[in-house]
């Protein structure tokens, strides 16, 4: 029992040497080692990756590297993503976007436009609208979310607006129906869907879109005219007459 | 005796050290303190060896730490981030040979009280340090990852408190003369700054841990047992009146006009805005996806941001040690830091009830009061706060034996 005790502080002696070797390691910093995982943060990854004096397969080494040590952080998938969008190897960057976003789908609006950008880049309009719907099913009845509501309504409702382009009606009403789910507060939405049923001699529809609208305190003024006068301004203010302005609702920042 | 040969044992003169600083450095979480915790293992360990004196106990909580300890490793093969669960497994590796070294260290009742000297010292100076930080014109710390002032959430000192403030207590309930009175103005002056952090889990606990203390040290005086009634009543009156006051129009008006106000911050805290349900949640989602390995040690906040059901309702910690286990290395890990947890308690309690001590009275139940405190906060966290109570738990788990 003694000897089994003596060799137990040499146990506990090995681990305090590792543990030396740790407190080393999270000091000094190793040139050969860029990626330390005791040494270096995750933030100081952008700034690697924007390093001008590592050549292309050093930054795709260093990309390696950050992935083997964060393998489900969203942050270093969009770092990655960055680097190869700037690259223009755009279908590298799609998939690092796509990663980042599935690993944490409620980090920011600006993933999205990262990603939505990479899609448009790449003409891929059926992934784009998958992520779109894929996010409206995340926040639909969840109130206004900052930076999340008006960008995303403002992304359901330029999808519609690309099928009312195209004639497709039942898909142009398919998205800007769920605009005034995301943002109910705005009555830009509600005024452009109305419009769409009015012109299409849909009266009960377009009406009906107006009557939901007023039950709502911010846009209800704005609604009401519209309803006191039959409706009359759609004959002018056709489906898409308020696109300036919900462009306009909020701007996000995106690379 | 042991004052006389303190100059001559150096590992508890390094020890004390550590438990006295660690806690200004960030609570241990700066990257000075952690230096601090991952340097002190092996210099006490070579003063160990150059004596050859201590032994380590291997017992059954030997067992149950180092099995533990093998379960966060193991999880770095499968961890969502090595960065993450790498410097929170050296963490809990400094801990763990801490924790024993503090075993073989302190094997005496009366080292254990020296080593509270620097606990007792770190509680009041971290308090002075609060206070000095209530006044107006001082310039706040930016981070409230510390344990003297918050700038979001209470004061961490609430987790830091009961290693001083309940074997104050016990001391101060059970002692006469002159040291009565001493032990009376710090036991109040610990509590006041208990208050004063504002923070309500531990209000919630705290009647129940005085309760214990009390009901230990069986005292029958009318007088001992109106203090108690006193002392657990007034922060349970605290807690709802935050409640209560939180909920009113005029909480909900002030907190509209000065929201990143300092008081308006610590006392109007909605119970619809309770930040705890949605890690909770996270948490518990985290496990049943990975139910056998978990995520990785220290990994939480990962899964937090994966599973929020609205943007921004995470947390770097689950406020609950427990769960945050349970989530990051599976059903393996929780049970065997339940059983630990278990199996220390008894052991410690069986030695308290032999040696009926009122300062290690005061020491157990400050103990189960951080083990409570870990169910609602995050205390744990803070490597300051952990040492302390594994250096404390290991003094009373340890055979009682003079070298």
């Amino acid at each position: 029992m003694k000897e089994k005790k003596n060799k137990i502080i040499w146990l506990f002696f090995i681990l305090s040497l590792i543990l030396f070797a740790g407190a080393l390691l999270s000091l000094i910093e190793i040139k050969a080692f860029n990626l330390n995982p005791l040494k270096v943060s995750k933030y100081n990854y952008s700034s690697l990756l924007n390093n001008n004096s590592y050549s292309s397969s050093t930054k795709e080494e260093f990309i390696t590297r950050m992935i083997f040590l964060n393998k489900e952080d969203s942050d270093v998938y969009f770092y990655a993503g960055d680097y190869f969008q700037k690259k223009g190897d755009l279908v590298k960057a799609g998939e690092f976007y796509e990663k980042a976003i599935n690993f944490i789908p409620l980090l920011n609006f600006e993933a999205y436009q990262k990603l939505f950008k990479n899609y448009d880049l790449q003409q891929k309009e059926n992934e784009k609208e998958e992520t779109i719907l894929s996010l409206y099913e995340k926040i639909r009845n969840k109130g206004y979310l900052k930076s999340f509501s008006a960008n995303l309504s403002r992304n359901l409702y330029l999808v519609g607006e690309s099928y009312l382009k195209k004639e497709d009606l039942d898909k142009t009403a398919f998205w800007w129906e769920k605009t005034i789910d995301i943002s109910p507060e705005w009555s830009y939405f509600y005024l452009d869907l109305a419009s769409f049923y009015y012109n299409q001699g849909e009266l009960v529809k377009a009406q009906g879109v107006l009557k939901k609208c007023i039950l709502r305190k911010e846009p209800q003024d704005h609604c009401q005219q519209y309803l006191d006068s039959q409706m009359t301004q759609f004959n002018n203010e056709k489906p898409g007459f308020w696109q300036k302005d919900i462009s306009r609702i909020e701007e996000v920042k995106s690379n | 005796m042991i004052k006389k040969s303190l100059g001559q044992n150096q590992p508890l003169i390094l020890l004390s050290l550590i438990l006295l600083i660690l806690p200004f450095l960030d609570g241990g979480i700066s990257q000075v303190g952690q230096i601090f915790l991952f340097i002190t293992p092996l210099s006490l360990i070579l003063f160990i060896l150059a004596k050859n004196k201590l032994t380590i106990k291997i017992d059954s909580l030997f067992w149950l730490s180092i099995t533990f300890i093998v379960i966060a490793f193991i999880s770095l093969l499968f961890t969502a981030s090595f960065i993450l669960s790498l410097s929170a497994c050296l963490r809990l590796l400094a801990l763990f040979v801490l924790f024993h070294l503090s075993r073989a260290i302190l094997n005496t009742p009366e080292k254990l009280k020296m080593a509270l000297w620097p606990v007792f010292f770190a509680g009041v100076s971290l308090s002075l340090l609060s206070l000095f930080f209530f006044l107006p014109f001082v310039i706040k710390p930016s981070s409230s990852m510390n344990l003297f002032y918050a700038n979001h959430g209470h004061n961490h000192l609430a987790e830091y408190l009961p290693f001083v403030l309940l074997p104050s207590l016990s001391l101060f309930l059970t002692t006469n003369g002159k040291k009565r009175l001493i032990l009376g103005i710090f036991t109040g002056f610990f509590f006041i700054m208990m208050l004063l952090t504002f923070s309500r889990t531990t209000f919630l606990f705290f009647p129940l841990i005085a309760f214990g203390l009390f009901k230990q040290l069986k005292l029958k005086s009318w007088k001992k047992r109106n203090l108690l009634w006193f002392l657990s009543s007034l922060p349970i009156i605290l807690a709802l009146a935050l409640f209560f006051f939180s909920s009113t129009t005029l909480g909900q008006n002030l907190l509209k006009i000065d929201s990143s106000g300092f008081l308006a911050k610590k006392l109007i805290k909605p119970i619809v805005f309770e930040g705890r349900f949605n890690y909770w949640r996270e948490a518990w989602l985290g496990f049943l996806q990975r139910p056998f390995f978990g995520w990785g040690w220290g990994t939480f906040r990962l899964v937090a941001m994966r599973f929020q059901n609205l943007p921004n309702t995470y947390s770097w910690y689950t406020h609950n040690f427990y769960l945050q286990t349970l989530m990051e290395l599976g059903i393996l890990g929780f049970l065997i830091l339940g059983t630990f947890i278990f199996k220390s308690f008894s052991k410690a309690f069986s030695f308290v009830k032999k040696e009926k001590d009122p300062l290690l009275i005061g020491i157990f139940w400050a103990l189960i009061f951080s083990a409570c405190q870990s169910i609602l906060d995050f205390g744990w966290q803070f490597p300051a706060v952990a040492l302390t109570f594994l250096v404390f738990l290991g003094a009373l788990t340890n055979e009682r034996k003079e070298e």
